[in-house]
C-alpha cells in the first residue's frame, strides 16, 4: 500500500512538464501567417517565393532558437525532477517512520469520521480489542466496542466533543472481541474543516488496567489501615484512662511524699538533724540543707568524703574512719560521737552520727545513710556534770571533807568516800549505822558527839563540832563534824546530812601556831628596839645632812652673788681704768708737747746732747701714750662702751692709706710694703675700726721684721673678706703661736731685745675684730722665715656674728 | 691779728696750745672753764675759738651749744681738741656743730698746719 501511493504521486509529476511545449507549438504567431499566403500566391510567386525563404529563414532560425530553449528548460526540469525524486524519497521515509510510530506506539490511536465510524485505528488498540483492522474500519463504532453501562457516557461525552473541540481524561470500559473487559482512559481532538464543520476526530487511548488494579489495592490497604487505626485507638483511649489512673494515684502519693519530707526536713531544723547520703559505689554524696548548717559549709559547696573528712576533729578522724569502715564491711548500723570543726567559724562542735546501710535494688547501689545531730550542748553539759562531779570528789579529797546521809526510817547511813578515807576503812567495806560511826570516836569524845547530835535532831538546830577519833593504830584524828535534819509535816525525823572534814592538820598547825606567835613577838620585840635605835641614828643623819644642804645653798647664792659682784667688779674696773687713761693721759699729753716744742727748738737752740736726751722723754712719753690708748680702748671694749659705726666705703683707699701711714717707718728699715688685693670691693663695717687692725698688723709686721718685705693680700671668701699680712720676719715658734692673741704677751724671744710693742696690740686687735666686726683672726708662721697675720671680717657687718665678752 | 679763745682746763695743756699759737702770731685768750669760756665767747668776740672737750664743769658739746645758740657770731669758727682718741667722736663732734678737730697730744708744726686748714675753710 505504502508502494502505490509512492507511485501515483511520482506519474503525476512526470505530466505536468510536457504541457508548456505543446502551447508553444500550437499558439506560434509565425506558422499562422504561413498559411494565408497561399491564398494569394496569384499576385507575385516569386515576390512571394522570396517571402517564403524569408519567411522559411526566420522560421528556421526561430526553430533552431526555440530548440535550443526547449533544450535548456529540458534539462531545468530534468534537474528539478531529481529533486522531487530525493524529497519524495525523504518523505517516503519520514512517512514510514511516522506510521511505524502511530502503529507501535505504547497507547491506542483511532480516528472516527462525521457518523463516528472508525476510519483509522493502529496496531497497538487493534492488538488490545483482538480485532483486525478490517474488522473495525468503516464497520464498527466506539460504543459497538464499550460495555453497556459506559456507551450513554460516551455518547453524552462525544455530543459536547463536537462543541467544545476536546475530551480529557474520560474513563471507560472497553469490550474485546473475546468478550472480556479492560478500562481505558480517551483523550479526543476533533478536526474540522477551513468553515469549522466537524470533519472527524482523534483519540489518544490509554489502558487503565493497571492504574484500576493498584488503586483497589490501595484502596484495601487504606481499609485494612482504618481498621488498624481504629483497634489502636480503643487501645489508646484504654491506656490513657489507665494512665490517667495512675497518674493521679502518683501525685497524690509524691503530694504525700512531699509532705512527708517537708515534714521530715522541718524536724530536723527543729532537731538540728542533719541528713548525709553516700552513694558507695560511686562515692556521690548528698547533704541536707541542716547538714550543711550543722557543718558550717556553704550551701553551694559539693559535698564529698573528702570534705567530709576535712572537717572531722583531727583527733576523731582516725575513729570515725573505722566506723565507717566496720559500717561498710560489715553491712551494720553505726551510730557514734565524734566532734567536727566547724568550717565557717573553726569552732569545734559534738556531732552524733547515726548511719544505716541500705541497698538501693533499682540502682544496685549501696547507701550509707545517715543523720547528724549537733550534740555540743549535751556534750558539754555531761562534760560540765563530769567535771564537777570529779571537781566534788577532788574537792573533798584536797579538802579533807566527807559527806553522809542517815536514814532515820531503815537506819541507813551512807557515806561519801572521802569519809572512808578519813576513817581509814575500805569503801563500801560494811553497811554503816550511826552506831558504828560512834565507835570510831575517840571514846572521851563520844558522849559529846552523841549528845550534840540528838540534841540538834529534837532542836531542830544544825550542828557544828570538833572531837576527836581513834584511828585502829592508835593515831589521834580531829575532825569537824557538821549536820542538820529533815523532818515530815508532823515533825518527824526523816534524814539528817551532814559533812565530815579532817582538821587534824589544822588543829596541828595551829598549835605549832601558836607557839610560833609567841617566839615571834619575842622576836619582834627585839627588832623593834633595835629598829627603834637604827632610826633615831638615821634622824640625826638627816638633820645633819639637811643642815650640809642648807650650807651648800647658800654657799651657791653667795658665790653666784659674788659672781654678780665680780662681773660688776670687772666692768666697774674697766670703767675705772677708761677714766683713769684719760687723766693719765693728759699730763702725757704736755710731756709730748712741750718736748715737742723744745726739740723742734721753738724755745730757742739746744745742744745736741740735750736733743738726744729729749728724744728719748719724747719717746718714752710716746711709748706710755701708746700703751694708755690701748688700754682705754681694752677697756671700753671690754666694758661694751664700743659703739659700732657701721658705713659703706671702698676697700682699696682704706689699704693705700693704711699703707702710707706705715711707709716712712717700714723704709727706715729698709722694707718693701707690698699691696695685693682685688680692686672694686665695697666693705660695709666700721671703718676706722677695721683701719685700726690692719695698721695694728702692720705695724708688728714691720716691728719684728728686719728684713725683706710686707705684703698686705686680700681675698673674697664667700660674703667674707680675709686679709693676710705677709711677713719675712723672725715668725713665732709653733708653741708660741696660741698665745698670741693674749694681753700682755710678750714673748721670750722678743724679750731679750727691746720691748717693741705694749703687749697688747694683738689683743686688742683680736677683740675688735671678733667683737666688733664680727670676724676672726688667724696667724701662721715658720719660725725665723716669717709670718701670716690674717682676719677674716664679713663685707656687710651683721650683729649676729659679733661676739661679745670673749677671752675675758 | 687773729684772737683765739682757747678753752682749757688742763693749765699745762693750757700753756702748750697758748705757746704754740702765739708763736705763730695768734692773740690768745683763755678760758679755764666751760662756763667762762662762753662768757668769755660772748664778750671779746674772738675770731674762732679752740675748745677741749673734757671740761670740769660742763661737757664741751654743751659749750658748743651755747655758743651756737648765740644770736651775733654764733656761728663762730671752733676747732675742737680732744684726747678722746676714738671712734665715732670726730663724727660727733663735727655733726654736733665743730668746725674742725685736733687730736692730743698736740705735735706742734701739725697742730697749725691743722688749725690753718680749717680756718681756711670757715672763714
Amino acid at each position: 500500500m505504502k508502494k502505490k501511493y509512492t507511485h501515483e504521486k511520482t506519474r503525476e509529476v512526470t505530466i505536468e512538464p510536457k504541457k508548456p511545449l505543446q502551447a508553444i507549438m500550437d499558439n506560434s504567431p509565425a506558422l499562422i501567417s504561413a498559411k494565408g499566403q497561399k491564398e494569394q500566391e496569384i499576385i507575385g510567386r516569386k515576390q512571394k517565393k522570396a517571402e517564403l525563404r524569408k519567411h522559411q529563414d526566420h522560421l528556421e532560425k526561430l526553430v533552431a532558437t526555440s530548440t535550443k530553449e526547449l533544450q535548456s528548460a529540458n534539462e531545468y526540469l530534468k534537474s528539478e525532477l531529481e529533486k522531487c525524486i530525493s524529497a519524495e524519497q525523504k518523505l517516503k521515509e519520514y512517512a514510514d517512520e511516522i506510521g511505524d510510530l502511530y502503529d507501535h506506539s505504547p497507547c491506542g490511536y483511532h480516528s472516527l469520521n462525521k457518523e463516528g465510524k472508525f476510519i483509522r485505528m493502529n496496531q497497538t488498540e487493534l492488538s488490545w480489542l483482538g480485532y483486525s483492522r478490517d474488522e473495525i474500519i468503516g464497520k464498527k463504532t466506539v460504543p459497538d466496542l464499550l460495555t453497556p453501562e459506559f456507551r450513554n457516557l460516551f455518547k453524552k461525552n462525544f455530543s459536547t466533543l463536537k462543541k467544545c473541540g476536546w475530551i480529557k481524561d474520560l474513563e471507560l470500559e472497553m469490550i474485546r472481541k473475546d468478550g472480556s473487559t479492560f478500562p481505558v482512559i480517551f483523550n479526543v481532538t476533533t478536526i474540522e474543516d477551513s468553515a469549522g464543520e466537524f470533519l472527524s476526530s482523534r483519540a489518544t487511548i490509554f489502558d487503565n488496567t493497571d492504574r484500576k488494579r493498584i488503586e483497589v489495592e490501595l484502596m484495601e490497604v487504606k481499609d485494612s489501615l482504618e481498621e488498624r487505626v481504629k483497634e489502636r485507638m480503643i487501645e489508646l483511649d484504654l491506656s490513657y484512662d489507665q494512665l490517667q489512673i495512675e497518674l493521679a494515684e502518683r501525685w497524690h502519693r509524691e503530694a504525700v511524699l512531699q509532705k512527708n519530707a517537708e515534714k521530715l526536713l522541718k524536724t530536723q531544723r527543729i532537731g538540728k538533724i542533719g541528713f548525709i547520703e553516700w552513694n558507695i559505689n560511686t562515692g556521690e554524696m548528698n547533704w541536707s540543707n541542716e547538714t550543711y548548717e550543722l557543718y558550717g559549709v556553704d550551701s553551694k559547696m559539693k559535698p564529698t568524703l573528702d570534705l567530709l573528712s576535712g572537717l572531722v576533729h583531727p583527733d576523731d578522724l582516725k575513729d570515725v574512719q573505722k566506723h565507717i569502715d566496720l559500717a561498710v564491711r560489715n553491712k551494720r548500723n553505726y551510730n557514734f560521737d565524734h566532734r567536727m570543726i566547724r568550717r565557717d567559724n573553726g569552732k569545734t562542735i559534738w556531732v552524733h552520727l547515726q548511719a544505716e546501710l541500705v541497698h538501693d535494688m533499682e540502682a544496685d547501689s549501696e547507701y550509707l545513710l545517715g543523720s547528724v545531730v549537733d550534740i555540743t550542748g549535751r556534750k558539754r553539759v555531761e562534760e560540765a556534770l563530769r567535771a564537777s562531779e570529779k571537781g566534788l570528789t577532788d574537792a573533798q579529797r584536797i579538802a579533807k571533807l566527807g559527806n553522809w546521809d542517815l536514814d532515820f526510817a531503815t537506819n541507813e547511813l551512807k557515806w561519801s568516800d572521802e569519809i572512808y578515807r578519813i576513817f581509814e576503812l575500805e569503801p563500801h567495806e560494811f553497811v554503816v549505822t550511826y552506831e558504828v560511826f560512834l565507835s570510831l570516836v575517840y571514846p572521851e569524845d563520844r558522849d559529846l558527839v552523841d549528845e550534840a547530835f540528838k540534841s540538834s535532831v529534837a532542836n531542830k538546830i544544825p550542828y557544828d563540832i570538833i572531837h576527836r577519833l581513834l584511828m585502829k593504830d592508835g593515831r589521834i584524828k580531829y575532825v569537824n563534824e557538821k549536820g542538820e535534819t529533815y523532818y515530815d509535816d508532823k515533825g518527824n525525823p526523816l534524814r539528817s546530812i551532814g559533812t565530815v572534814q579532817d582538821i587534824t592538820v589544822r588543829e596541828l598547825a595551829e598549835k605549832e601556831l601558836v607557839n610560833y606567835r609567841e617566839r615571834l613577838e619575842d622576836l619582834v620585840k627585839e627588832r623593834t628596839s633595835a629598829l627603834r635605835t637604827k632610826n633615831e641614828e638615821l634622824n640625826k643623819s638627816k638633820e645633819a645632812l639637811v643642815s650640809l644642804l642648807e650650807d651648800v645653798n647658800r654657799s651657791k647664792t653667795k658665790l653666784s652673788d659674788a659672781n654678780v659682784r665680780l662681773k660688776e667688779l670687772d666692768h666697774l674696773k674697766s670703767m675705772f681704768i677708761a677714766s683713769m687713761s684719760h687723766e693719765l693721759r693728759t699730763p702725757l699729753n704736755s710731756i709730748l708737747g712741750f718736748t715737742g716744742i723744745i726739740l723742734e727748738g721753738m724755745t730757742g737752740r739746744i745742744n745736741r746732747e740735750q736733743k738726744e736726751q729729749l728724744a728719748r722723754v719724747y719717746g718714752s712719753a710716746k711709748h706710755l701714750l701708746e700703751l694708755i690708748t690701748e688700754i682705754i680702748d681694752i677697756s671700753k671694749v671690754e666694758a661694751g662702751k664700743i659703739e659700732t659705726f657701721v658705713e659703706s666705703f671702698p676697700f682699696e683707699p682704706i689699704v693705700q692709706g693704711a699703707m702710707e701711714n706705715m711707709r716712712a717707718l717700714a723704709e727706715k728699715k729698709g722694707l718693701k710694703l707690698e699691696i695685693k688685693i682685688p680692686k672694686k670691693i665695697i666693705l660695709k663695717t666700721d671703718r676706722k675700726r677695721f683701719l685700726q687692725c690692719l695698721l695694728n698688723y702692720l705695724s708688728n709686721a714691720i716691728k719684728f721684721t728686719e728684713k725683706g718685705k710686707i705684703i698686705l693680700s686680700a681675698n673674697l671668701e664667700g660674703k667674707s673678706l680675709k686679709v693676710i699680712v705677709h711677713d719675712t720676719g723672725i715668725g713665732i715658734r709653733k708653741e708660741d703661736l696660741s698665745r698670741l692673741f693674749q694681753s700682755f704677751v710678750q714673748l721670750d724671744s722678743l724679750r731679750l731685745k727691746k720691748p717693741l710693742g705694749t703687749g697688747l696690740g694683738l689683743y686688742l686687735t683680736k677683740k675688735m675684730v671678733v667683737e666688733i666686726l664680727g670676724g676672726s683672726v688667724a696667724v701662721e708662721s715658720d719660725y725665723g722665715k716669717g709670718s701670716r697675720f690674717s682676719l677674716k671680717i664679713p663685707i656687710e657687718y651683721n650683729k649676729n656674728t659679733c661676739i661679745k665678752n670673749t677671752d675675758q | 691779728m687773729k684772737k683765739t679763745l682757747v678753752i682749757e682746763d688742763n693749765e699745762d695743756n693750757l700753756e702748750l696750745i697758748t705757746f704754740i699759737l702765739e708763736k705763730h702770731g695768734y692773740k690768745i685768750l683763755s678760758a679755764k672753764s666751760g662756763k667762762k669760756g662762753v662768757e668769755m665767747a660772748l664778750e671779746k668776740r674772738p675770731d674762732f675759738i679752740v675748745l677741749d672737750i673734757q671740761l670740769p664743769d660742763m661737757n664741751g658739746l654743751q659749750v658748743l651749744e651755747k655758743i651756737r645758740r648765740f644770736k651775733d657770731r654764733g656761728n663762730i669758727p671752733i676747732i675742737a681738741m680732744t684726747a678722746a682718741a676714738m671712734k665715732g667722736d670726730k663724727e660727733r663732734l663735727l655733726s654736733a656743730g665743730c668746725n674742725g678737730y685736733i687730736e692730743k697730744p698736740i705735735n706742734a708744726t701739725v697742730v697749725i698746719a691743722q688749725i690753718e686748714e680749717i680756718l681756711k675753710k670757715t672763714l
